[in-house]
């Protein structure tokens, strides 16, 4: 065997039983405690609020990804309009997966599946916005071939009213 | 952004032999490859070796090879070993000074975090795995092309 395929065998040989599927609402109080061990915060409000919208946007995306019945990852997106001169684009909002499962393709998987919706849906790319700091999470999104898009992100503080 | 002609040629190397995991390259091949002088990148491949990133292997059917984690090494773990000046001190080039230059500052630094956390992000196998998507939709695309 390779290096190469030794590279790639590795993670596969660890891998569990994975199944991808829509989170439904019985998975959100579950998500909620995921996401705040992989954040470092809670969000309970975000995902609340999201699952409310959920049902009444298809164009919204919230996978989950189960191990042996737990949930271990979670994928969030949306295909959505942007006010600059840009076609309508899959934007991933999210994406997670439990330190004790990493390493096993989840995030890969939990990604192909959201692009594939999207390309359903007919849209031909996907942007998203993250953290300059996270390098983690940057390293693997430009490792399943994402890389810096046309728009910078600004800010600046408006002061206190 | 501009690197040093070593920096340039570490990197090339780095991916040259990650790509071709089983061989044992001669830095001659390496060299006539990318147009390169041997003698500046024996240099640098020992430099690489001693950085425990190369393996080199005297003798007939010997060379260099990549010994590294692909997955792990990044762009920036290489650069930091050829460029002075890296890796870059957090508020480097915030000294004490007045409203102009702390501002043209912050914009350098601005830069400065960008280019880090790019560099950061780039393996080595993010490298060749999308050089290996770029070649086959390349194929894709001249195939649907093709009378």
């Amino acid at each position: 065997m390779t290096r190469r395929a030794k590279e790639k065998k590795a993670p596969a040989e660890r891998r569990q039983s994975v199944t991808l599927a829509d989170a439904a609402a019985s998975d959100l109080s579950e998500l909620i405690d995921l996401d705040e061990k992989i954040a470092g915060y809670s969000r309970a409000d975000f995902w609340r609020d999201l699952f409310r919208q959920k049902a009444a946007n298809s164009t919204l995306f919230v996978l989950v990804a189960r191990s042996s019945g737990l949930l271990v990852g979670y994928a969030l997106g949306e295909i959505r309009s942007w006010p600059v001169r840009t076609p309508v684009c899959g934007w991933l909002y999210a994406i997670g997966v439990k330190k004790s499962h990493r390493l096993q393709k989840i995030a890969t998987a939990l990604m192909s599946e959201l692009f594939s919706r999207f390309r359903q849906n007919g849209v031909e790319a996907v942007r998203t916005v993250i953290d300059v700091d996270d390098h983690l999470l940057m390293s693997f999104l430009r490792s399943i071939g994402m890389s810096a898009g046309p728009f910078v992100e600004l800010e600046m503080a408006v002061g206190k009213s | 952004m501009k690197l040093q002609q070593a920096t340039r040629y570490a990197i090339w190397a780095v991916i040259e032999l990650a790509s071709r995991p089983d061989e044992q390259i001669r830095a001659q091949e390496l060299a006539q490859t990318y147009r390169i002088s041997q003698t500046h990148l024996v240099r640098i491949l020992h430099a690489l070796t001693k950085a425990k990133i190369v393996n080199s292997a005297r003798g007939p059917g010997g060379g260099f090879s990549f010994c590294g984690d692909a997955k792990r090494l990044t762009l920036y773990d290489i650069i930091c070993l050829f460029e002075t000046g890296w890796p870059k001190e957090e508020n480097q080039d915030l000294q004490a000074g007045n409203a102009l230059t702390n501002e043209l500052a912050r914009v350098l630094h601005e830069v400065d975090r960008l280019t880090s956390a790019t560099l950061r992000s780039v393996t080595v196998r993010t490298i060749i795995n999308n050089a290996e998507r770029s070649s086959i939709s390349r194929r894709r695309t001249a195939t649907d092309l093709a009378p």
